[in-house]
């Protein structure tokens, strides 16, 4: 097999779990899995309190932390486009097999799905294969990345919600928490249609 | 001119990715001047009485694609990760190239070299115009330091003059770097471009081009002649799709024709042409490699101990202040050992400092470099003096030796230098090097 990452061939390590199809088979080499930091930070930032955004995201959960490969990685995946890059969190996602909170990907606008043509969060639930519901839909064409922290925080609702979520229990999945500001607008508008408790999960925590 | 054209002429681009507006490239192609290709080629094959569809990526000629769900087409597709990093080709994105009128080259080459060649370096130089006019591939088999690109100057200044468009072509982009400011020199009126990953992108019509074979993904139908420098080295041997960027890349009827040191067995087999040259341009002999044992180097050096040995050869350099190159099997091997030598800095591939610490131990502002294979060849630098740890590991094959002997002993000047292999057991590989370059030695006498 060859890493799909740093393309070197690799051998992956025999256990009984691979044998009996419990585990997928890894895609990546080790020297590449270690280059990844499991995440230390914890909770929502601070920016956050006493906005009208206070109180609605209840918990927060990151896998990774970022640094220079997961940036190098997730280039590949989202701006050149390299889907199958989707498979290498795969085993991150496995746990969520037992959640029994309704699974909610951050959707994209359609106009920028088309222009990626595949939808980055959508991808790594179905590579875990993951089932997920979509409630939410992103009504304006904007990208995070490059706007200032202040805009961000004061833009408008970033989502609307097109199916009944009511006494719901919610888990957002994103790929990226920066400042949170999507994360914060999609509990918003999740709890003022009904739901009773939102968190979240990203893969990773800048 | 028409900017499109000059752009486009014997190049496959991206739609997405073509540094005009849409307008233009839509008008040009209702004219029929620019044809869109799908990125993804499909062809029907029968094998005895089973008709099966093949795909491939019309750019690297990649088999093995992967699938997935597209939005933007709005079913299944595919696209191809073997040159994802120039921008991804799916079944729905298109490759554009020039099919208008074809263009017209009348730029008036000026040739500024004053240097001459040895009477090796231009029977070589002679053979090869004779071999590039009657339309034959040629090899040209020439030890380390014997003039490589000179002997080149005189065919391609004669071919730019025909109004030919020429590519020199070679796996490394460290080559590309070094060969690229010294052709503008000798062709000061003419437009060179050197590609290489994360070159910038370059507009314009360039009649000679200096590129990494990588790059040549990127061409279609479109030089009168190629050559590829170092044709052996890795990854132009093993990758199978790099030969057809080569192939893709020259005029149908056209032939590649190769320069190296080392030639492999199916280049000397297949290519009838060729011209060998076995002596330096300085006239001294190569400088052959002596052999000596270091036992249990890894492990010593793994413990924080460097081998006596090594430490006595590195001490003997320092203080002769003569530069030197410690060659490792590995990565990891060296990084160890570069904690040991507190002084020495080490590069290998991955390195974003590499270029700079090479000027360095060029400009004597360190001693010596620790390296891993990379540096093996492309690299000049005046009496230096190599050791290889590790010599019997697989890596060091014998054209891999072959070229870090070729680092030694460049200059007229400093014509010598020692060259330590040094080994736990001789293998092969090593025997064959060193019988390779006395072969050469004596071929001279």
């Amino acid at each position: 097999m060859n890493c799909l990452i740093c393309s070197n061939e690799f051998i992956e390590k025999p256990s009984w779990s691979y044998l009996f199809m419990i585990k997928q088979p890894q895609v990546i080499c080790d020297k590449c899995q270690k280059k990844f930091e499991q995440a230390e930070m914890k909770g929502f930032h601070k920016d956050w309190e006493g906005t009208i955004f206070e109180g609605f995201l209840d918990s927060l959960t990151s896998i990774y932390s970022y640094n220079e490969f997961m940036n190098d990685v997730l280039h590949q995946y989202k701006f050149l486009q390299d889907v199958e890059l989707a498979k290498v969190f795969r085993e991150d996602f496995v746990h969520l097999k037992s959640e029994t909170a309704m699974i909610v990907p951050i959707p994209m606008h359609p106009e920028k799905l088309k222009e990626r043509t595949f939808a980055q969060v959508d991808e790594l639930l179905i590579a875990a294969n993951i089932p997920f519901t979509q409630p939410l839909q992103k009504t304006m064409n904007i990208t995070q990345g490059k706007k200032s922290k202040i805009d961000r925080t004061q833009s408008e609702i970033l989502f609307s919600v097109t199916e009944n979520v009511v006494g719901k229990s919610i888990l957002l999945i994103d790929d990226l928490y920066t400042t949170g500001t999507t994360l914060h607008h999609a509990a918003y508008i999740l709890k003022q249609a009904g739901a009773t408790n939102v968190s979240a999960l990203t893969l990773v925590r800048v | 001119m028409n900017e499109i054209q000059q752009f486009l002429t014997g190049r496959m681009w991206l739609r997405e990715h073509i540094p005009f507006s849409r307008e233009d490239i839509d008008n040009e192609i209702t004219q029929g001047n620019l044809t869109p290709y799908p990125g993804i080629q499909s062809s029907v094959k029968t094998l005895f009485t089973f008709t099966y569809q093949t795909n491939s990526c019309r750019r690297c000629g990649n088999h093995q694609l992967t699938a997935f769900n597209c939005a933007k087409c709005e079913g299944p597709c595919l696209y191809c990760r073997n040159c994802i990093r120039m921008g991804r080709i799916s079944r729905c994105t298109e490759l554009i190239t020039w099919s208008g009128p074809s263009l017209e080259i009348n730029q008036k080459v000026i040739f500024a070299w004053n240097g001459t060649l040895t009477l090796h370096q231009q029977r070589a130089s002679d053979e090869l115009m004779r071999s590039v006019k009657s339309n034959e591939s040629h090899l040209i088999h020439a030890v380390c330091g014997a003039g490589k690109t000179e002997l080149l100057f005189p065919v391609i200044a004669e071919l730019l003059k025909d109004g030919k468009r020429v590519c020199v072509a070679t796996p490394r982009t460290d080559v590309v770097l070094e060969l690229a400011p010294r052709f503008q020199k000798v062709f000061p009126n003419t437009v060179i471009h050197a590609l290489y990953g994360g070159a910038p992108d370059l507009k314009g019509f360039a009649q000679l081009i200096i590129a990494t074979t990588h790059q040549l993904y990127r061409f279609e139908d479109a030089f009168d002649v190629i050559f590829v420098d170092e044709a052996d080295a890795f990854p132009y041997s093993i990758d199978k799709s790099l030969q057809f960027a080569v192939n893709k890349a020259k005029k149908l009827e056209t032939v590649v024709h190769y320069i190296t040191a080392t030639p492999s067995k199916e280049l000397l087999r297949d290519v009838k042409n060729k011209s060998v040259i076995s002596t330096r341009f300085h006239g001294h002999p190569l400088p052959v490699p002596r052999f000596d044992s270091l036992w249990n180097y890894s492990k010593q050096i793994k413990k924080g101990k460097l081998p006596r040995k090594l430490k006595s050869w590195t001490d003997e350099r320092m203080n002769n202040n003569e530069p030197f190159l410690i060659f490792f099997p590995t990565i990891d091997l060296m990084i160890q050992a570069s904690i040991l030598f507190e002084k020495i800095p080490s590069v290998h591939a991955e390195d974003p400092q590499r270029k700079d610490k090479v000027l360095m131990l060029r400009n004597k502002q360190m001693p010596g470099l620790l390296t891993t294979t990379i540096l093996e060849r492309g690299i000049t630098i005046e009496n230096l003096q190599v050791a290889v740890v590790g010599a019997d590991e697989s890596i060091f094959s014998s054209s891999a030796l072959i070229q870090i002997c070729g680092r030694v002993g460049r200059s007229s000047e400093f014509p010598t230098g020692d060259i330590v292999f040094f080994h736990q057991g001789i293998s092969n590989d090593m025997d064959e090097a060193k019988y390779l370059i006395e072969e050469h030695n004596r071929v001279k006498k």
